[in-house]
C-alpha cells in the first residue's frame, strides 16, 4: 500500500457481492452458494476476495448474501480469520431484508447495494469498493483505489484482456487513449473488444448513492453491468479503467474450477496461496482441530496438496485433498480434487474426478478417466471436458465403475457400472 | 450461573505450566515446558487443556513464571478450548508483587498459595491441579468422583511406573488411603505407584494448610516435598490409580519417545479430541502441505504449510517445514519453519523453530540402525531455535547447537554426550 492512499483506504467501505448461484458448478452448488464452494483443500472461493481486502488494509466489509447463505455465514463468522475485528473493523453479513420500500429479494447487483445504502451511510465513506465473491486472484485494492482517486473518476472498473473468442461470456468495455470508458457491451454475441470487466468496481460514494436512488430506486435498472454503467456513460459520468493482468480465474465452470486447482500444484506454482497470503476460517466445522496428515509406510504421494487429518495408505498424484480424507491401501487417486472427509476404499482407482464432501467409495471401484468421451446428456454445458463429479455424501458400493462426464447427485447410492455422460440421481 | 458441578462439587483447575526444565536442553531455553511444540501443530499444554474441556471444567488458571510469552499467545482467551463466555475462563497467572504477597514462585504449592484469590473467587469447593506437560487422555471426572465419594481431603493421581528417582511414589492401603509417600526416593520404594502430579484438594482443607504456621514460616513450598507429608499427618489423603496411555516429556529422550509413540499409533490425537490454538501466527497463515514431484514420504506426520521435495521417513514435521529435493529426514522431529536444504541428511535430530540446515549437511548418525522396539534413544542431535547450519557441516550424534547460533560452512561439531 502506498502511504499516499492510506487515507483513501480508511475512507473506503467494501461490499462483496456473494449472492451468486454459479449454477454451472452443478452438484457443487446444490447446497451452497458459489463463493462458499471449497477451493484449494481448506479454502472457500470467497477467501480470495476477503484476503485481498485484508492484505489491502481495508477495514470494513459488508458481504451481500442471498442464495443458500448458511455455509457462507458460518464461514465468515465474526471476520476474525481476516483480522476484521475491532471497533472500526468488521466483516458483516448483509442478507436480504424487508423495509419501508417493501422490497425484499435482491433483483440484481445494483439492487443488492441499493438496499444496503443505509449500511454504507453509517460510515459516510468517500469511496465504495464493490467486489464479486467468486473469483480467484490476488490484487492490491489500494492501488486500484489510489488510481480512482488520482484520476478523479466517478467510478473505476478493473479490467483485463482475454482472447477475443472468450470475451462473449463477460461484460466488455471500450476505452480511449487515457483509459476512460467510451463503450459497453454486456456478454456480447460478437464481441468487438477483448477488454473485460472483472466485476471489481470503485465508486465515489456520493455518485453511487445518487445513481442508485435515481436509477435502481426508480425501477429503471438493477444491475451494474447491464444498466448502471451504460446509463452513467450516456449521462456523461467519468468512468475510468484500471488494467490488471495478474492471475485471475472466474472459476464458474467445473473445468475452470478443476484447472485452477491444478495450478496450485504445478511446477511453477502458478497459483501460490502462501505468497498471496490467503487466509481462511479454520474454526469452522472442525477444519483445524485435526492432527497433521499421516502418511503410512505404504503411502506414495507426490505433486499433491494434503491437508490436516488425512490418512494416506495408497498412492496420490496431482491431486488436492481436503481435511480428513482417507485413502486406503492399494487405492490410487490421480488428477483429482477430493473434498473433506471422503474415504477411498482399498484398491479403488480415481482419475479426473471431483468428490464433494463425505463421499464414500468402497473397495475396488474405478471412478473417472475411462470409458467413452460422451459428454453429459443431462448437463451438456457443465460436464464436457472429461471430468466426473460426485455429489456430497454419495456412496459408491464395491466394484462400481463410473466413466467420464458423469454426475452423481448428492446422497446417491451407486452400484454397478455408470457409462460416460450419465447422471445418477 | 452455569452448572459446572462435577459429582456435586464445583471445581476449579490450575495447570502447572512451570518453569524451564534443564533436562530439555535447548528446547526450553526460550519457553516453559508446557509451551513445547508436540506432534507438529500442538503444544504440550493442549493435552491438559483439552482434558479439562472435556471434563466440563470451565475455570482454569495457568501458572507460569518462566518466559511465558509463547504460552500467553497460545492460550489467548482460551477460546480454542471453549473457556470463554459467562462463568468460563482460562487465565495465565504469572508471578506478581504488591500487597502482602507476591514474589517469584518458590515451588508449585507456593504458586497456588500466591494465587489463592483466584481459587477463592471461583467459588469452587474442589481444586484440581495438574501438570502442563503430560500426554494423556484422562477423564478427570472419574478422579473427582472418587475424591468426593471417599470423603478425602486430598486425592493424588498415581499410575504403575518403573522406579525413577525423579518421581514421587505412594503406597495405598485399604480404600485407597495413602499410607506412605516417598518424594524423589534415592532407593527403589516398595511400591510401583508413581505420582503423576495430578491432585484434587478440598479448597477448605488447602486454605487451612496455607494459613498454618508451617506455611507462614515458608516450609510448604512444594506439594511433593512439603505439603503432602504435612497433610498426611493431619488430613485424609487418598490415591486414585490411572491406567491408559500416559507420557511425561521431562527429558529429551522422553520427548523423543513420545513422538515415536505417536508414529506407532499409541497416541490418538483425533480420537482423544485434542484441540490447539489455530490462530497461532505460524499456523493460521499456512496453506495445506504441498508434496513435490520428487517427494517420498512414509510413516510420518506432515503438518499444514509443509513443502516437501525430498525423503521423509518416520518423522514428525510441524507447520511450514521445507525439505528440499535430495534432502533426507529420518527419525526426526522438525519444528515450525525448519528448512532442510538440498542434499542434507537429518537423522535422529530434533530441530526447534526457524532452523536452517544448509546444503549437504549431515546432522546425526550417518547410518540408521533403527530398532522399533528400542526405548530411549540417546545421543539425539539438537538444533536450537533459529540456528543456522552452514552448508557441508557435520553435526555428530548428540551434538547440541544453541539457539540463534550461526555455524559457518563445513563446520564440525562432535557429539557432546
Amino acid at each position: 500500500m502506498s502511504p499516499a492512499s492510506s487515507t483513501d483506504i480508511r475512507n473506503t467501505v467494501t461490499m462483496i457481492l456473494a449472492g451468486g448461484v454459479g449454477s454451472r458448478l452443478n452438484a457443487l452448488v446444490r447446497r451452497r452458494a458459489k463463493p462458499a464452494v471449497p477451493f484449494g483443500a481448506t479454502y472457500r472461493i470467497i477467501d480470495f476476495a476477503l484476503s485481498n481486502v485484508m492484505n489491502s488494509g481495508l477495514e470494513r466489509v459488508g458481504v451481500l448474501t442471498q442464495y443458500l447463505p448458511y455455509s457462507l455465514t458460518e464461514h465468515i463468522g465474526d471476520g476474525q480469520p481476516w483480522g476484521l475485528v475491532g471497533r472500526a473493523r468488521e466483516a458483516r453479513i448483509l442478507p436480504p431484508h424487508q423495509g419501508q420500500h417493501g422490497s425484499d429479494w435482491y433483483s440484481g447487483t445494483a439492487d443488492a447495494v441499493y438496499q444496503n445504502l443505509e449500511y454504507l451511510g453509517r460510515y459516510s465513506p468517500e469511496q465504495v469498493l464493490l467486489l464479486s465473491g467468486d473469483h480467484v486472484y490476488n490484487m492490491d485494492y489500494a492501488a486500484l483505489i489510489d488510481h480512482h482517486v488520482r484520476v478523479g473518476a466517478d467510478a473505476t472498473i478493473a479490467v483485463r484482456t482475454v482472447p477475443i473468442e472468450e470475451a462473449s461470456s463477460f461484460g466488455t468495455v471500450k476505452i480511449d487513449a487515457d483509459g476512460w470508458i467510451n463503450g459497453f457491451e454486456e456478454k456480447p454475441k460478437n464481441p468487438t473488444s477483448n477488454l473485460i470487466s472483472m466485476g471489481i468496481y470503485v465508486f465515489s460514494a456520493r455518485v453511487l448513492e445518487d445513481r442508485l436512488r435515481k436509477i435502481t430506486g426508480a425501477g429503471l435498472g438493477s444491475d451494474f453491468g447491464h444498466h448502471i454503467f451504460p446509463m452513467m456513460m450516456k449521462d456523461g459520468y467519468k468512468l475510468s479503467t484500471y488494467l490488471w493482468e495478474g492471475y485471475w480465474q472466474d472459476v464458474g465452470t467445473i473445468k475452470a474450477y478443476f484447472d485452477a486447482q491444478m495450478d496450485l500444484i504445478d511446477q511453477e506454482r502458478t497459483l501460490d496461496i502462501r505468497a498471496w497470503g490467503v487466509r481462511t476460517n479454520l474454526d469452522e466445522t472442525r477444519l483445524g482441530d485435526r492432527p497433521p496428515g499421516w502418511l503410512a509406510p505404504s503411502a506414495n504421494v507426490h505433486s499433491s496438496m494434503i491437508s490436516r487429518g488425512c490418512h494416506i495408505h495408497g498412492t496420490v498424484e496431482q491431486s488436492i485433498l481436503s481435511p480428513g480424507v482417507v485413502v486406503e491401501e492399494g487405492a490410487t487417486v490421480q488428477s483429482s480434487v477430493i473434498l473433506n472427509d471422503c474415504r477411498i476404499g482399498a484398491g479403488s482407482v480415481l482419475k479426473n474426478v471431483i468428490l464433494d464432501k463425505e463421499v464414500r467409495i468402497d473397495a475396488g471401484c474405478r471412478v473417472g478417466g475411462h470409458g467413452s468421451d460422451r459428454i453429459s446428456e443431462q448437463f451438456p454445458s457443465h460436464l464436457d471436458a472429461g471430468l466426473s463429479l460426485i455429489g456430497k455424501g454419495a456412496r459408491l458400493h464395491p466394484d462400481c465403475s463410473i466413466g467420464r462426464n458423469c454426475v452423481v447427485t448428492p446422497l446417491s447410492e451407486v452400484r454397478g457400472s455408470i457409462e460416460s455422460g450419465d447422471t445418477v440421481e | 450461573m452455569i452448572d459446572d458441578r462435577i459429582h456435586g462439587v464445583r471445581t476449579v483447575a490450575m495447570v502447572m505450566a512451570g518453569g524451564r526444565v534443564g533436562e530439555l536442553s535447548v528446547l526450553t531455553m526460550q519457553r516453559p515446558k508446557a509451551a513445547l511444540p508436540f506432534a507438529g501443530a500442538y503444544r504440550m499444554i493442549d493435552f491438559g487443556l483439552s482434558n479439562l474441556m472435556r471434563a466440563g471444567i470451565n475455570k482454569v488458571g495457568i501458572l507460569s513464571q518462566y518466559r511465558p510469552a509463547s504460552l500467553i499467545e497460545h492460550v489467548g482467551m482460551g477460546e480454542s478450548w471453549d473457556f470463554v463466555g459467562l462463568d468460563r475462563s482460562a487465565k495465565i497467572l504469572p508471578p506478581f508483587w504488591g500487597g502482602d504477597a507476591g514474589d517469584w514462585y518458590q515451588g508449585d504449592a507456593d504458586a497456588v498459595s500466591q494465587n489463592w484469590n483466584f481459587v477463592e473467587d471461583s467459588g469452587a469447593e474442589v481444586l484440581l491441579i495438574l501438570s502442563g506437560n503430560h500426554i494423556c487422555n484422562t477423564d478427570y471426572r472419574e478422579l473427582i468422583g472418587d475424591h468426593v465419594e471417599s470423603g478425602a481431603d486430598m486425592t493424588l493421581g498415581f499410575r504403575a511406573m518403573p522406579y525413577d528417582r525423579h518421581y514421587g511414589y505412594g503406597k495405598l492401603g485399604d480404600d485407597n488411603r495413602l499410607v506412605q509417600y516417598w518424594e524423589d526416593p534415592e532407593q527403589e520404594p516398595p511400591t510401583d505407584l508413581g505420582s503423576v502430579n495430578v491432585f484434587v484438594i478440598n479448597v477448605a482443607a488447602l486454605r487451612s494448610v496455607f494459613e498454618s504456621v508451617a506455611a507462614r514460616s515458608g516450609e510448604l513450598f512444594e506439594f511433593g516435598r512439603h505439603v503432602i507429608p504435612y497433610m498426611m499427618e493431619r488430613y485424609r489423603l487418598h490415591g486414585h490409580v490411572f491406567d491408559g496411555y500416559w507420557a511425561h516429556t521431562r527429558t529429551i529422550p522422553s520427548y523423543y519417545d513420545a513422538h515415536r509413540d505417536l508414529i506407532h499409533g499409541r497416541i490418538d490425537l483425533d480420537g482423544w479430541g485434542v484441540r490447539t490454538n489455530l490462530q497461532d501466527t505460524l499456523v493460521a497463515s499456512q496453506p495445506p502441505a504441498i508434496f513435490g514431484e520428487s517427494a517420498a514420504v512414509r510413516q510420518s506426520f506432515i503438518s499444514t504449510g509443509c513443502d516437501i521435495h525430498g525423503e521423509v521417513v518416520r518423522s514428525v514435521l510441524s507447520p511450514g517445514v521445507r525439505v528440499e529435493a535430495g534432502a533426507r529426514v529420518v527419525d526426526s522431529i522438525l519444528c515450525h519453519n525448519t528448512v532442510v536444504e538440498r542434499g542434507a541428511q537429518v537423522v535422529r535430530t530434533i530441530s526447534d523453530k526457524h532452523v536452517v540446515v544448509g546444503r549437504d549437511t549431515q546432522s546425526g548418525p550417518v547410518e540408521i540402525e533403527y530398532d522399533p522396539e528400542q526405548g530411549l534413544s540417546p545421543r539425539l542431535t539438537l538444533l536450537g531455535k533459529k540456528c543456522r547450519i552452514g552448508a557441508g557441516s557435520v553435526l555428530g550424534p548428540g551434538a547440541v547447537i544453541i539457539p540463534e547460533q550461526g555455524l559457518p560452512e563445513r563446520s564440525r561439531v562432535e557429539g557432546s554426550r
